[in-house]
């Protein structure tokens, strides 16, 4: 991004192993927690989770499995009456579930900005888009009206909206779906983010716009050597634009490890299901998929033991009353007591 | 093509006028499907891919009369539909059902799911009495996976893709010979996806249903499809048996269609050039004159500006409407 990114060190590319270094985003045992009428909904249970600087770590899971959870745990932006009842996320030698409201002000948006599925419910439709991108800046660089102005004119070209002038003004209505996804990114970007939390940005929208902005989030991540969070259902999405993936299952961490590692051996018959549930050009049209039975789990009364049990082909007595713990494999982890030794390839 | 289809659409067209803005000038017209001609024979599957706005989804409910054609005909079993009068396509009605995308809307939150699976029947007089009707339900709830315990009981109990099957169930009990599936995964978690995926294939075999499977995921479309029609802009711009469009895209949406289709395979990620179209569908209230996709074709010349191209047959089974393919 030129000027914006110009006080960042230079951070080589990740070749997604875990590098020798204090995580920028270090989640230790994790609890959210969610109080119903049928009872306490675990949305994220004892999840740790580790992010170094300058990599792109993909979050995948089935819906519910507690991965917008986390990133809403991380932003302390929980609906309803939602809690991160126990454990510690540290960001910059800070625990954020310890910070008060006002310092999360100041890092939402500031070190830590995040984009939303639905550019349309996240943004205010009562106001310009170019107020949107200012007010940002005015708030976390502190800088005037006018130098806001032109930054965020400087953002809107940069993130692709054609003749950003003539746009400036207008409001989130009058834009298509790729293009209220990109002011998102501009507002985003806008006040040089240490940490980005990208919640399924592209699910809503086409293949080809999917593409391109997958693409420019990538581009503008390796401008200014940010670090970012990717939570998608979509494996393709992880191959493409990821270093790293951490695989969640009702609201734990299953599977991590380095893209190719994961994608081409996964040791989790989760991992396995997911990947084989997605058609591939390798298959055969009419073959049959490979699809994981059964629902996930009720959060409010998780099975004992592995919590996978009930849906996984290769369950035995261990697996349904003692619960696995990650343990490394070659370059990743996984939580399974079924793994099979590694295949060579 | 194979011997007799059992559909065939022959230039279908579907405009939509806009509420006029203007006292003096004409409303504007939506030229939604344009002309579009596609055969699809007994027991197979055709796939219709293109990015939203594009008139699939019209080209599938324009196909069943549920919105009437502008123009063209939809040949089904050899009578044309779109000749019919509403009371002479009743009796049509059975052989032809819709899956929908969203399994929470098209179903009425207050009838319990086997009144709803029941409703069919009883409207096609195909059961006579309420026990005949039941017993049929729960045939048809088994044979959709769906525990035939469960059929008192209200859509908001059940699951995305439980209450996608209780679609399905319900599109099938009637006995059609054609199902267009609107989108029928899109909006269900992968795992989920493709459990319906294998159902619906199943039953494609047992019953030797006819399918139209309107899609944007190109790769669900390439396993579940025997042919691919590729839409831009409410034209067909290339068909070809399934794998040979994958293999051998000719027109360059197509081409670029398939560059971004996010593969699970990190080495086909990085090696796939994926090729990034300009800007953004125009608007087809206006469609650009000559080939539609011009304004933000890669390779366009001159004379795509101005003559629109027609399909042409470039390999046996492989249309192409393109000057440059």
């Amino acid at each position: 991004m030129g000027t914006y990114g110009s006080s960042q060190p230079e951070i080589p590319l990740t070749d997604g192993t875990e590098p020798d270094q204090i995580p920028l985003l270090q989640i230790r045992e994790l609890h959210t927690q969610f109080e119903t009428k049928q009872g306490t909904v675990r949305a994220v249970d004892g999840l740790s989770l580790d992010l170094y600087e300058g990599e792109v770590l993909g979050l995948v899971g089935e819906s519910g499995c507690g991965k917008t959870m986390t990133a809403l745990s991380i932003m302390r932006l929980l609906p309803g009456n939602g809690q991160a009842v126990a454990g510690e996320i540290n960001f910059e030698g800070k625990n954020l579930l310890q910070c008060s409201a006002e310092e999360m002000k100041q890092i939402r948006g500031g070190r830590i900005a995040m984009i939303f599925q639905e550019p349309m419910t996240a943004l205010t439709p009562t106001m310009t888009i170019g107020r949107q991108i200012s007010e940002a800046m005015e708030i976390h660089l502190r800088l005037s009206r006018q130098e806001a102005r032109e930054r965020a004119l400087e953002l809107l070209e940069h993130v692709g909206i054609p003749s950003p002038r003539e746009r400036f003004d207008n409001y989130i209505h009058q834009f298509s779906g790729g293009m209220r996804q990109r002011v998102m990114i501009a507002i985003a970007f806008s006040c040089q983010p240490r940490l980005l939390l990208a919640d399924e940005p592209t699910t809503a929208l086409d293949v080809t716009v999917q593409a391109q902005i997958l693409d420019l989030i990538k581009e503008l991540a390796q401008e200014s050597g940010m670090t970012a969070l990717f939570i998608t259902h979509d494996m393709g999405i992880v191959a493409g634009s990821c270093d790293r993936v951490a695989v969640m299952y009702a609201g734990r961490m299953v599977e991590n490890g380095p893209v190719d590692d994961v994608l081409l051996n996964p040791r989790h018959p989760y991992t396995q299901g997911l990947l084989g549930s997605v058609p591939s050009l390798e298959s055969e049209p009419g073959d049959r998929l490979y699809s994981i039975s059964g629902l996930p789990p009720d959060l409010v009364s998780l099975p004992p033991g592995c919590k996978f049990w009930p849906r996984c082909p290769l369950a035995d007595d261990r697996c349904r009353e003692e619960e696995p713990v990650l343990e490394q494999y070659g370059e990743s982890r996984a939580a399974c007591w079924k793994v099979m030794p590694l295949r060579e390839s | 093509m194979d011997d007799q289809p059992l559909l065939s659409v022959q230039d279908l067209v579907k405009h939509f006028r806009m509420p006029r803005r203007n006292l003096l000038r004409p409303p504007d017209v939506v030229r939604a499907v344009d002309g579009v001609s596609f055969d699809i024979s007994r027991g197979k599957t055709l796939g219709l891919v293109g990015e939203s706005g594009c008139g699939k989804t019209t080209t599938g409910r324009t196909i069943l009369q549920l919105m009437r054609a502008t123009s063209g005909s939809v040949q089904f079993g050899g009578t044309d539909l779109c000749q019919l009068s509403d009371k002479e396509l009743r009796n049509f009605r059975n052989g032809m059902q819709i899956i929908f995308q969203d399994p929470y809307a098209s179903l009425d939150p207050r009838m319990t799911i086997g009144k709803a699976i029941a409703e069919p029947l009883m409207i096609h007089e195909i059961s006579k009495t309420r026990d005949e009707a039941r017993e049929r339900v729960q045939e048809l709830m088994e044979r959709v996976g769906l525990n035939p315990y469960f059929i008192n009981r209200y859509p908001h109990e059940f699951s995305g893709g439980q209450r996608q099957r209780i679609g399905i169930a319900r599109a099938l009990a009637v006995d059609p010979d054609f199902v267009v599936l609107d989108e029928p995964v899109s909006s269900l978690d992968v795992s989920i996806q493709a459990q319906i995926l294998n159902l619906l294939q199943d039953l494609q075999d047992e019953m030797e249903l006819t399918y139209l499977f309107i899609a944007h995921d190109l790769r669900v479309v390439r396993h579940i499809s025997d042919r691919i029609a590729v839409m831009y802009l409410g034209l067909i711009v290339e068909q070809a048996p399934g794998l040979e469009i994958y293999d051998e895209p000719l027109h360059p949406y197509t081409q670029a269609l398939l560059s971004a289709v996010p593969w699970t395979d990190p080495r086909l990620a990085r090696k796939h050039q994926r090729i990034i179209l300009e800007g953004e569908v125009s608007s087809a209230v206006n469609p650009p004159s000559g080939c539609r996709f011009h304004p933000r074709c890669p390779i366009a010349e001159e004379r795509c500006q101005h003559e629109s191209p027609a399909l042409r047959e470039i390999q046996p089974g492989h249309w192409v409407a393109c000057h440059l393919a």
